[in-house]
C-alpha cells in the first residue's frame, strides 16, 4: 500500500497547451480522491501521468517512497480502469482478468486462484468462460475492475469507468466500487466529469478547471465552503443560484442588498467573515443554495424574503424545485457559467444572457414536495442567512478572513 | 414507380397494372443481359475443364465441343507420368506457404509499428511505401532481376521468396486496421505489463484477424499466380513453378502438337488451390469482420 504525491506536476504539449499547471496534492494511504472538473480541465491527464502513460513535463510524481516519472507503466504498480473497459476482445474472461498475472510470471495454481477470488468478489464466476461480446455493460465493467483487482497493486487508477453505463447501473456500480475500495483499501484516484459521482465516492476530491486545482477538500466541506465561483457553481444540483449583490454598513452591522430586497447580515455571519469590511460598497456575488430558500410563512413584508413569480416547478417525490423569477441581478461570469455547463456551451449561453436586461433572475428554490406552489403564483423566498456565500466578483474567490 | 401511383390518385389502378408489367420486362431484360455475360465469363472456363477431359484428336476435332467424347482421363495421367509436373506443384507449394506466412507476419509487424510506435521519419517511410503501391510491377523486374543476380539469389529459391516476403498493400492495409483499435486496450496491456512485442503478438494480433485472413488470401493467390517474377529470378527447369511450367506448355516449348487436353488439364488442377481457399474464407472473412471490434 501506498500513497501518491504530486509536486508541481504540469503536462505541456508541443503547441505550448498547459493541460496540467502546477499540480500539487498528496493521496494518503488507502484514500479515494476523486479527481473532476468538466471536460478538458485535466483530469484524466493527471491521471494518466500517475499511470505513466503520459510523460510528465515538470514536476515530480511519488508513489509511496519512489519517485515514479521515469518508471514504466508496469514498474508502477498501478491498475487501471478505462472509460471503454478496453477489454481483449478475444480472451474469456478468465483470460482477461488472468493477463496482468500472465505477464508476471505468476505460478498457474496461484494465478487461478486469485482470478476465482477476484470474480467472486465481483459475482462473475459463472461468466469466466465467456467472451466480453457476451456479456452485458454491467459485465464488462465488472471484468475490467477485476482487471485491475487481481493484480493487488498499490494503486487503482480510474478512468470515468462508470460513464459508459445506464444511470441506473451506475448506481448501482457506483456504490460497488465505494465497496470493493473499502474493503481493499487500496489507494485510489477515480476520475468523473459526474459531480454526483464525485461527492458520494470521494474521501477527498479534487475539483480541477483548465488544468489547474480549485479545491481540494473533502465533499462535505467542498459544499458548505467552496473556495470560489466555479467550484460553488460547479458541486451541487441544481446548481448555487449566483446573484449580484451589495454590502452596506448598518450601524454596527452589514446590510447585504440583492435587488431591491435587503438582509441584514446576523453577526456572526460578519465576524466569521472579516474580509466583508472590505468589500462595502463594492459589487459582489451572492450565492444561495436552493435549499437555504423556503416558502415563507410570514409575509412581513419586504425585509429578508425575495419575491418572485413561478416560472416552473419540478416534483421529484422527495423534494419540489421551484424556478422562480425575481427581480435581483444575475452574475454571469465565465466562473459560473463554466462551472454550470460544459465550456463551449457557456459562451453561447453568456451571449444569450447578456442580451437580456440583466435585471431579473431565476433562483431555484428546493422546497418541501407538500408545499402549495403553482406556475405564475407570486412566491416569497425566505432567505436562510447563515447559508450565504459571498464572493469577490474581480478576483471569484470567496469572501472569507 | 410507387411515386407514380402516388400522385395519380384516382388512375392508380391501372397505372399500378401497366408499371407491374413494364418491371417484369425491365427484371427479364436485366437477367437476360446479365446470363448472357456470365455465360461469356465462365465459358472459358468450362472449355477448359471439358477439353481436359477429352483425347487429343477429338480436342483437335471439335474444340468447343461442350461435351468430351469419349471421355478421357489421359491428360491428367501425361501430366502425372510424363511432364515436370509434380516438381511444378512442390515448388509452387514451397514458395507460396513460405511467402504466404511470412508475409502475413511481416505486413503485419510493419504495419503495427507505423500505426504505434513513434520513431523519427515514421511518416517519410510511410508515405515511401504508399509511392511503391503506385509503381507498376513490370518497371521493377529488370532492377529486380539486377538485384536479385547482384545478391548471389540468382536461380535459387531465396531469390524467389526473398523479394515477395513484403508488400506494400499488405502493409498498408495492416497499419490503417491497427489504427482502429482502441488505443486504450493496448494501454491497458501496457500496464498489465506487457513488452511493445507482447501487446502485438498477445493483443492486437489476434484483434487484427480479419485483416490477417485478407493478407493471407491475398498473398496465397498472389504468390500461386505469379509468373513474372519468377522468369527473372530463375532460369533452370528444376525450378519451375505450376506458373512457369503451364505457360512453358501453352507456348508450345514443350511438345508436338496443340496438346490442348494437357495444357487445360494443368490449368484446370492449378486453379483448385486458390479457389478452395476462397470458399473457406469467404464466410469466414465476413464472420470475423463482425463483432471483432467490440468492446
Amino acid at each position: 500500500m501506498a500513497g501518491i504525491t504530486l509536486s508541481d506536476v504540469s503536462k505541456i504539449y508541443d503547441d505550448g497547451t498547459r493541460a496540467v499547471s502546477d499540480l500539487n496534492l498528496d493521496v494518503q494511504d488507502g484514500e479515494l480522491v476523486v479527481f473532476v472538473g468538466p471536460s478538458g480541465c485535466g483530469k484524466s491527464t493527471a491521471l494518466r501521468m500517475i499511470a505513466g502513460l503520459e510523460e510528465i513535463s515538470e514536476g515530480e510524481i511519488k508513489i509511496g517512497d519512489r519517485i515514479v516519472n521515469n518508471l514504466r507503466p508496469r514498474d508502477r504498480d498501478v491498475a487501471m480502469v478505462f472509460q471503454n473497459y478496453a477489454l481483449y476482445p478475444h480472451m474469456t474472461v478468465a483470460e482477461n482478468i488472468g493477463f496482468a498475472l500472465r505477464m508476471r510470471k505468476v505460478p498457474k495454481d496461484e494465478a487461478r486462484r486469485r482470478i476465482e477470488e477476484t470474480a467472486k468478489i465481483l459475482g462473475l464466476q459463472e461468466h469466466l468462460r465467456r467472451k466480453p461480446r457476451q456479456l452485458s455493460g454491467g459485465q464488462r465493467q465488472r471484468v475490467a475492475m477485476g482487471r485491475a483487482i487481481v493484480r493487488e497493486p498499490h494503486v487503482f487508477l480510474m478512468d470515468e469507468p462508470l460513464s459508459n453505463l445506464d444511470a441506473k447501473l451506475r448506481v448501482q456500480m457506483r456504490a460497488e466500487i465505494s465497496r470493493i475500495q473499502r474493503q481493499l483499501r487500496v489507494t485510489t484516484v477515480y476520475v468523473t466529469h459526474d459531480q454526483v459521482e464525485a461527492m458520494t465516492m470521494g474521501d477527498r476530491v479534487a475539483v480541477l478547471r483548465r488544468g489547474v486545482l480549485q479545491q481540494f477538500e473533502a465533499p462535505q466541506r467542498l459544499y458548505e465552503q467552496p473556495a470560489n465561483l466555479f467550484v460553488a457553481s460547479f458541486i451541487g444540483s441544481p446548481a448555487m443560484n449566483m446573484l449580484d449583490g451589495r454590502l452596506e454598513r448598518n450601524g454596527d452591522g452589514m446590510v447585504c442588498k440583492i435587488g431591491s430586497a435587503s438582509f441584514v447580515l446576523p453577526a456572526e455571519i460578519v465576524k466569521d467573515r472579516p474580509a466583508l469590511a472590505n468589500h462595502v460598497g463594492k459589487p459582489i456575488a451572492v450565492g444561495i443554495r436552493p435549499e437555504a430558500l423556503d416558502q415563507s410563512e410570514s409575509q412581513n413584508g419586504d425585509t429578508g424574503v425575495l419575491r418572485g413569480r413561478v416560472q416552473g416547478i419540478e416534483a421529484l417525490g422527495s423534494e419540489l424545485l421551484a424556478y422562480v423569477d425575481i427581480e435581483a441581478k444575475p452574475v454571469l461570469v465565465e466562473d459560473v457559467l463554466e462551472g454550470i455547463v460544459d465550456m463551449e456551451a457557456a459562451k453561447d449561453i453568456a451571449e444569450i444572457k447578456g442580451d437580456a436586461d440583466g435585471a431579473r433572475a431565476t433562483v431555484v428554490a428546493r422546497l418541501d414536495p407538500s408545499a402549495r406552489v403553482h406556475p405564475d403564483d407570486v412566491l416569497e423566498l425566505a432567505v436562510d442567512l447563515r447559508r450565504l456565500h459571498f464572493f469577490d466578483l474581480d478576483s471569484g474567490r470567496t469572501i472569507r478572513a | 414507380m410507387s411515386a407514380s401511383t402516388g400522385v395519380s390518385g384516382p388512375r392508380s389502378l391501372p397505372t399500378t397494372a401497366q408499371s407491374e408489367r413494364r418491371q417484369r420486362i425491365a427484371r427479364t431484360l436485366t437477367y437476360s443481359f446479365l446470363i448472357a455475360v456470365a455465360i461469356v465469363y465462365i465459358f472459358p472456363f468450362v472449355i477448359a475443364v471439358v477439353t481436359s477431359f477429352k483425347t487429343e484428336p477429338n480436342a483437335t476435332a471439335d474444340p468447343l465441343g461442350l461435351w468430351p467424347s469419349p471421355v478421357s482421363t489421359t491428360a491428367f495421367h501425361d501430366l502425372y507420368t510424363g511432364q515436370d509436373f509434380l516438381r511444378w506443384v512442390k515448388n509452387s507449394v514451397i514458395v507460396t506457404l513460405s511467402v504466404t506466412f511470412l508475409r502475413v507476419f511481416l505486413d503485419s509487424l510493419a504495419g503495427y509499428a507505423l500505426a504505434r510506435l513513434q520513431f523519427r521519419g515514421r511518416g517519410l517511410v510511410f508515405a515511401a511505401i504508399v509511392a511503391v503501391m503506385a509503381v507498376p510491377g513490370v518497371v521493377l523486374l529488370i532492377p529486380k532481376f539486377l538485384m536479385i543476380r547482384q545478391l548471389g539469389m540468382y536461380d535459387h529459391y531465396s531469390g524467389m521468396i526473398v523479394p515477395l516476403l513484403v508488400d506494400a498493400a499488405g502493409v498498408f492495409i495492416m497499419k490503417n486496421f491497427f489504427e482502429s483499435i482502441p488505443v486504450s486496450v493496448e494501454e491497458s496491456a501496457r500496464i498489465d505489463g506487457a513488452s511493445i512485442f507482447r501487446i502485438y503478438w498477445s493483443i492486437v494480433l489476434p484483434m487484427a484477424r480479419p485483416a490477417l485472413v485478407t493478407i493471407f488470401i491475398l498473398s496465397f493467390q498472389g504468390s500461386w499466380n505469379e509468373l513474372a517474377h519468377f522468369i527473372i529470378s530463375a532460369q533452370s527447369s528444376s525450378l519451375n513453378t505450376l506458373t512457369k511450367g503451364v505457360a512453358q506448355l501453352a507456348s508450345g516449348q514443350l511438345g508436338s502438337g496443340n496438346r490442348y487436353p494437357l495444357k487445360l488439364a494443368a490449368s484446370c488442377l492449378m486453379t483448385i488451390p486458390v479457389a478452395a481457399l476462397f470458399f473457406i474464407f469467404q464466410r469466414r472473412i465476413m464472420n470475423v469482420q463482425s463483432g471483432a471490434l467490440k468492446e
